[in-house]
This record gives structure tokens, C-alpha cells and sequence, in this order.
């Protein structure tokens, strides 16, 4: 009805405003066709054994989207507020290894751990947001710097090499957080995938329906007019920073849970490109102002059945890796020519 | 008259359903200065980009110097000789003025560049422009946005263009480099080039061409001999109906001070400011680019430093605040610099609007965006913006649906004091006459405008008082009637006894 009131000056306006609407839907509509596709395609090349499609196939393929997934929800509102995180693997290295060591040398039970784990994720965000904000440097060189630094803090503080929680303080529950056969099995999926599962729909709701979420796109879009709307840009950054963190933190836990209760400073290696292409493929923009929750979990997907139905048809890790950037990069080029034609 | 060096004849252009051009006729002659003009969307840069070689006519012909021009692409335009030079200067900054006129143009040897030839034919066509004081090798950056400029005129010397179109020339210039612009073009004039002049500026027009077309709604609606126009017949053939109630004249009551400045400085400009504002009217800043007009609104929101002084809103005295304090204070900027910093174009109409005072709208930080939505619904039919709905993304607004949502959005955070830096930059007649009705409204329902603008008749028209900076200083201020534009003029230039 609101549409129709304001038409009056508009020549062809009422089909453009359903076009906006067709724009959003396609904003997460795009990403899905996608992995339909792509899911299509496996199980097309899988199609003799059939396992592609079962559902302890898929049950895997959610579990292995965890750790991407929470990390790449950071991300995106990095994305979306205009900066970029680049130390996201390393963080997650250092946060499994600072687990490990609080319940072998400090005695924590494993929650606290983790819990302690999330909030080294958070402090390692506030520490790149107020880098990022008071030495106005560009994020993706401190977060290059951040990306050494907390890989070396990991590496130094587990000796180089892996360390471990002892048997005594291990209970059954950390193996059934991912565990892809859920306990109890009305669960269907992993309680692991469930945590993502809320954590994907809380920062849909930030983004959508909280001032903050608003605020993000505004200062990604264009910070002078954030500013000039009284938003505290900086503030606003190192807040970005720091939730973001704190998600990876989360993604970290997560990863030490899936190393079987131990530390490994060499971990999540090059995990930070992978998110970034998640949430680029999820429709967010380097550029600032763009990307949704639901487009990223997607992406994150996407990723997984990519990496999953390489193996499953006996594609070579090599190829995989050719086939994830012609991904990227038709992902991104299609969006741009639908850009292009709405003329935005 | 003799044959026109170039003559476009009944053109026409459509892009899908949208007719951009119906039937335009323009004919230049050498050696002329012929102003094109027409509000926004009227096909200006249509033709232009069909001049250039950027796109093709769908219907009507071209000729140059008597023979059929089909110009390929912008390249093969500027080698038969029509040089465009852009609002947007095309410029590669980082190279020196010589690269930079030389470039796409080098002159060569075996696949050498011949660096001293270089030198040569930019040094000449610096000297044929009257700024030989410009060194070639000196990194564009540093130059002037007049300089900037010359540059670019240079590059069209040396690539011997014989049409020179310019699009908004002297939207980024001062006064004084402006002057220095309109002699360089008689002088090209003079050499028997012809100049296509685009612009909104109507008084400029009347001093630098020759002759003006006026197009509107993509067709030539009045071509003539300057001379022989008048304004008014110009801006009646561009809006297609009268000009006279451009200015309304809506009286207001001035009420209680609520903005005050007491010897207000910034860190570099503005330098001494005294000033009362009151409720109810509108009061003018007038002065020359650079006089520190829009550092001073900029101080008083928050947005610049303030080295020291006071700024007293509502009778509260403080010499800092962040523009959230302003915000909350019922203070509102409108920024002359719609594009950069005025709006977040790729974000939706309703964003764009609300974003000063999301919490109208929310509770305890959570939207209510069915609220929101139905708010930003009835701006747009209030301020009259042609738009699809509040999700449209701004970026696809005309320039005036554009500026009226920055202005909706001081309406939104209902603000009481309004600082609006050149309100009506880059904007068409029709949506200039709708703010100015706003701004009267808003001093009729006892608001208080500052008021920052560079194009005096309507400084003139819209204020109740107006004073004049000059060097970061601001001049007393009087009554509207106790001014013309020759004593602002003469204030904002001259140095004071």
C-alpha cells in the first residue's frame, strides 16, 4: 500500500518495486541456485555408488561447515561494516592451543576452557579493531600483521608442535558436539551444526532488525555519511572487531573439540581465504555496505559440498582447489552483471 | 553565416522504453562559444556521450565540416578532432602535467618516447593558454582544480581538437580561477575552435557564450544569439513554464536566538566568528570558495575541530561536541558534497533517511522496521521525490530527488536548527524551487536555517538576513534588503578598509 502512494511521480515504478524485492530474494536465491548446482553436479558424477545424496553424507558435510561457518558470520559483519580480517586462521590456531593449555597446565574443566578460548577470540578482535582504528591503518595490513602474530604467539606458547588435553579431563561430550551421527539421534544433525544453526539466525537478526546491524552498512557503505549521521565510527569498528572475534573465538573452540580435545598451533592454516570466499560468494563485498547472514551460510556450504564432493568422486585436492576459485570468481561476475543491469 | 564546423540534426536516442533524446539540433560554428543547457535529464549528456563516440544515434544525422560523422568510439571521436573534458577530470595523478597531456598521444621514434618534443608541445600549449607559470613536470596532484583543468584543455590543444566540449567547467572552481578559465576560452575561441559550454550557471552562461541552445525533455526547445535573450526567456524555455515564483514568498517570524557562536575559530578556518541565529529565519552565508563557510557549519556541528570559542545551541554553551551530541541537540547538516558524504548511495531511500535517528524508530536497540518503512513512505510523498518506494536504492535518484532525501533525513531527526551547505548544487531548476519552498516552510514553522551558498540570487531570494565571509572572518550581518549581489560581491573580494 506504501509503495503504491509514493508512485505517483514514478513513471514504471510498481515494476521496479517488485524488482527490489526480486533483488533481495535473489541475494540469497543466487547462492542457493548455485548450490544446487553444485550439489547436482556431484551427484551426477557420483551417480554409481549414489552415497552423495544419502544423508550420512550430508550430516558430514554440515559438520565440516562449522568452523567455516562461524568464523565466515564474523567475517561478514567485518565485511559488511567495510573492513577485512585476515589473522581469522590464526586466531583460531592460538584458541585451540590456549584451550588445550588451561585444562593441561592451569586445571580449567573443558567449558571454562572454551569459554576462555572465546574470549582470547574476542580480545584478539578488539586488539585489530583498535589497531585498525587508532592508527588508522588499513585493516588488511594490520590484520596481515595480526595474521604472524598470533600464529607465532600460538606456535611459541605449544612448543611448535601439538599439544594435548589429558585423557583424565576428557568427557564423552566433546566428541558428540561434532560428531556426525547425533547423541541423542532426534537431534538429526550435531549439536555443533545447531550452535551454527543460532548463531547464523542471532547475527541475521542483528544485521536486519538491531540499530547496530543498520549502522554496519552504513559506515561499510560510505563512512562520511556516517559520520555526518552521528555514528562513532571507531567505536562502532572496534565493536565489529571485537563480536567478530568473539565468533571466531567460538570457531576455535569449535576446532579444538574437532582435533579431539588438542591444540595444534599449524591449524586452520589459510582458513581466512576460505571464509572471505564464503561470504563473497554469499553475496557480501569487499567494498563495505553489502552481505547477509543466510547468503554466507550458504557460501559456507557451498564450500563444503565443494571440498566433500571432490573427494567423494575422487577429484584430486589440486583440482579441488582450481574448481573452488573458477567458483569465486563466476560467483562475483555474475553478480556484478546483475549489478550492471539494474544499473545500482 | 557560414557552414557549421559541426551540426547534429533531429537526433534520437532511446535506451529500452526510456526516450533520453527526441529530437535534438544543435549547430556550432568555428570559432563561437555556444552554451548548452537544460535542467537534469533533459539529454545533456546523452548527446554528449553520442558527440564523444561513447554511444551511437538511433535516428538523425552529424556532420563535420560538412562531412558525415559517425564517430566508432571516444577514441575516434578525439582523432577527428571533439575533445570532451568532464566534470570528473580524467586525470592520472600521480603523473606529471607533461605524462599526463602526452598521454594516449605520445609522440614517437622506434618505439621511444621523444621526451623533449614532449616538453615542447606542452610548454606551447601551456604558453597559448596564458599559464606558462605551469611546469610540465610538476605531479598533477599538486596543481589547483583550475590547473587541473588547464591541463586537460592542453591535452585537447595538442591532440589539435577543433570542438572542445566542456561539462560543468567551473563546478570545482574558485572565482577567481573560474575568470582565468573563461579568458582562456576566448582565447581558444579566438583560435578558431569551437566550444560547446554546459552548464547550470546561468549568470556564466550570459558572460562567457556566444550563443545558447536550450533543450528539454531530449529536444532542442530555443537556440539563439545570447544578446538577444534574456535570462528569464532562457529558464522559460528550460522549465517550460514560467520562472516567477522560483522564490516564494513565504513570511516568517523571527523568534528567541538558538544558535549562537561566539568568536568561534577552528583549527585552520574559519578564523573569527560572531553569530546569532534565531528561530523563524533564515540567515545567508555568502563568500568565496576557500572563505571558510563550510568549515564553519562543519565546527559547529562536530564534524571539524574547534580551536576555541563557543557554540551556545538552545542557550547551552559548550566549544566541543560530536555531531551525535548536535544530532541530539536538534542540530542538523546537509552536506554540500551529496555523492562523498551527503548519502550512503548504494543503501536504500529508507536507511539514507532514518540513519540520524535510528532510535525513533526501535526499542532497546531493536527496529521496528514496518515503522520505519511507513515514515520514510510519507517523506517521500511530503518532499514530492519521484522514487519507486523506500527500498530503492538511492543511487538510482536524479540529483534533486537525491538532495531531497538528505534534506528528508533532517526532517526525519527533527532537527531545529538547520545547517545547509549549498543546498541546491548540481540540482535542476524544478527541485531547486521545491527547496526553496522547504526552507521557507521550515522558517515559517519556526525553524532556524544557516544557510551556506555560492550562487547569490538565491541567497538574495531565500534569506531574512545574510552576511558575508571573507578569509575565515565573518562580516556583519544585515537585513536581506541592505544587500545586492555587487555588495557581496565587493565584501567577499576586497580587503577591508
Amino acid at each position: 500500500m506504501s509503495t503504491d502512494q509514493v508512485d505517483r511521480g514514478g513513471g514504471s515504478s510498481r515494476g521496479s518495486a517488485a524488482g527490489f524485492a526480486l533483488a533481495r530474494l535473489w541475494s540469497v536465491l543466487g547462492p542457493l541456485i548455485g548450490l544446487g548446482l553444485i550439489t547436482g553436479f556431484f551427484a551426477f558424477l557420483t551417480r554409481d555408488s549414489g552415497t552423495f545424496l544419502q544423508l550420512a553424507t550430508w550430516r558430514l558435510i554440515v559438520v565440516q561447515t562449522v568452523v567455516l561457518g562461524l568464523a565466515a558470520l564474523g567475517m561478514t559483519l567485518v565485511m559488511i561494516s567495510g573492513g577485512i580480517d585476515l589473522a581469522v586462521g590464526s586466531t583460531v590456531a592460538l584458541v585451540t592451543v590456549v584451550v588445550t593449555l588451561a585444562v593441561r597446565d592451569l586445571h580449567f574443566p573443558v567449558p571454562l576452557a572454551i569459554a576462555a578460548g572465546i574470549a582470547l577470540g574476542g580480545l584478539c578482535g578488539f586488539i585489530n579493531g583498535s589497531l585498525i582504528t587508532l592508527l588508522r591503518v588499513m585493516p588488511f595490513i594490520i590484520t596481515l600483521g595480526g595474521l604472524k602474530i598470533y600464529r607465532g604467539g600460538a606456535k611459541w606458547l605449544a612448543d611448535n608442535g601439538s599439544v594435548y588435553v589429558p585423557a583424565a579431563a576428557k568427557s564423552p561430550w566433546m566428541s558428540h558436539v561434532l560428531a556426525p551421527d547425533p547423541e541423542p539421534s532426534w537431534l538429526v544433525v550435531a549439536p555443533g551444526v545447531w550452535t551454527l544453526v543460532v548463531f547464523g539466525a542471532i547475527v541475521a537478526f542483528l544485521l536486519r532488525y538491531s540499530i547496530l546491524g543498520r549502522r554496519m552498512y552504513a559506515v561499510g557503505s560510505n563512512e562520511a555519511t556516517a559520520r555526518l549521521c552521528g555514528i562513532n565510527v571507531s567505536k562502532l569498528k572496534v565493536i565489529v572487531y571485537t563480536i567478530a572475534g568473539l565468533l571466531t573465538g567460538l570457531a576455535g573452540g569449535m576446532q579444538f573439540l574437532d582435533l579431539g580435545g588438542s591444540g595444534d598451533p599449524t591449524t586452520a592454516d589459510g582458513l581466512e581465504l576460505q571464509v572471505i570466499a564464503s561470504v563473497v560468494i554469499g553475496g557480501g563485498s569487499l567494498s563495505g555496505g553489502e552481505g547477509t547472514a543466510a547468503g554466507t551460510l550458504i557460501g559456507c556450504l557451498l564450500i563444503s559440498v565443494l571440498n566433500n564432493g571432490c573427494v567423494h568422486a575422487g577429484i584430486p585436492n589440486a583440482s579441488q582447489d582450481v574448481i573452488i576459485g573458477a567458483i569465486i570468481i563466476v560467483a562475483v561476475t555474475l553478480d556484478r552483471f546483475r549489478r550492471a543491469r539494474e544499473g545500482v | 553565416m557560414t557552414e557549421p564546423l559541426l551540426a547534429v540534426r533531429e537526433v534520437h536516442k532511446a535506451f529500452g522504453a526510456n526516450r533520453a533524446l527526441a529530437g535534438v539540433t544543435l549547430e556550432l560554428y568555428a570559432g563561437e562559444t555556444h552554451a548548452l543547457v537544460g535542467e537534469n535529464g533533459a539529454g545533456k549528456s546523452t548527446l554528449m556521450k553520442i558527440l564523444s563516440g561513447a554511444h551511437r544515434p538511433d535516428r538523425g544525422s552529424m556532420t563535420l565540416d560538412g562531412v558525415p560523422y559517425v564517430p566508432k568510439n571516444p577514441r575516434d571521436a578525439r582523432r577527428q578532432g571533439i575533445a570532451m573534458i568532464y566534470q570528473e577530470l580524467a586525470l592520472a595523478s600521480h603523473l606529471s602535467v607533461e605524462a599526463n597531456v602526452m598521454l594516449g598521444q605520445e609522440r614517437t621514434a622506434r618505439g621511444l618516447v621523444l621526451r623533449r618534443e614532449h616538453n615542447q608541445l606542452v610548454r606551447s600549449a601551456l604558453l597559448e593558454l596564458d599559464h606558462a607559470e605551469i611546469d610540465p613536470q610538476t605531479n598533477v596532484h599538486r596543481l589547483s582544480p583550475g590547473g587541473m583543468q588547464i591541463v586537460e584543455i592542453a591535452r585537447a590543444l595538442v591532440s589539435n581538437a577543433r570542438v572542445v566540449i566542456l561539462d560543468e567547467p567551473t563546478s570545482s572552481l574558485s572565482g577567481r580561477d573560474a575568470e582565468r578559465l573563461f579568458a582562456v576560452l576566448d582565447r581558444l575561441r579566438g583560435r578558431g575552435l569551437a566550444i560547446v559550454y554546459i552548464s547550470h550557471f546561468l549568470e556564466e552562461v550570459e558572460r562567457v557564450a556566444d550563443r545558447v541552445t536550450v533543450i528539454r525533455d531530449g529536444a532542442t526547445v530555443l537556440t539563439g544569439m545570447m544578446e538577444s535573450l534574456t535570462t528569464h526567456d532562457i529558464i522559460h524555455a528550460m522549465i517550460g513554464r514560467e520562472p516567477e515564483d522560483l522564490f516564494p514568498a513565504i513570511a516568517s517570524e523571527p523568534g528567541e536566538v538558538v544558535l549562537e557562536t561566539v568568536d568561534l575559530a577552528g583549527m585552520i578556518l574559519p578564523k573569527h566568528v560572531d553569530l546569532k541565529l534565531r528561530r523563524g529565519e533564515v540567515l545567508g552565508i555568502a563568500g568565496l570558495v576557500g572563505a571558510g563557510r563550510t568549515e564553519l557549519l562543519r565546527a559547529i556541528f562536530g564534524l571539524d575541530k574547534v580551536r576555541s570559542g563557543l557554540i551556545k545551541v538552545a542557550g547551552i554553551a559548550t566549544t566541543r561536541g560530536r555531531p551525535s551530541d548536535r544530532i541530539a541537540q536538534g542540530v542538523g547538516l546537509l552536506s554540500e558534497d551529496r555523492k562523498n558524504e551527503g548519502l550512503a548511495l548504494n543503501l536504500s531511500i529508507e536507511d539514507n533517511l532514518t540513519l540520524a535517528a535510528l532510535h525513533r524508530h526501535a526499542r532497546r536497540g531493536i527496529l521496528n522496521l514496518n515503522a520505519r518503512r511507513n515514515e520514510a513512505s510519507r517523506r517521500l510523498i511530503e518532499l514530492n521525490v519521484k522514487a519507486a518506494g523506500p527500498k530503492q536504492a538511492v543511487v538510482a535518484l536524479s540529483g534533486g530527488n537525491q538532495q531531497k532525501i538528505a534534506f528528508a533525513r533532517l526532517l526525519h531527526q527533527d532537527a531545529d536548527v538547520l545547517l545547509l551547505d549549498e543546498p541546491t548544487r548540481g540540482i535542476d531548476v524544478g527541485a531547486k524551487a521545491e527547496i526553496y519552498r522547504l526552507i521557507r516552510e521550515l522558517a515559517r514553522r519556526g525553524k532556524a536555517v544557516l544557510m551556506v551558498s555560492s550562487y547569490l540570487p538565491e541567497l538574495l531570494g531565500v534569506c531574512d538576513r545574510l552576511a558575508v565571509m571573507r578569509k575565515g572572518v565573518l562580516g556583519e550581518t544585515r537585513p536581506i534588503e541592505a544587500w545586492t549581489e555587487h555588495e557581496i560581491m565587493s565584501q567577499a573580494t576586497l580587503e577591508s578598509k
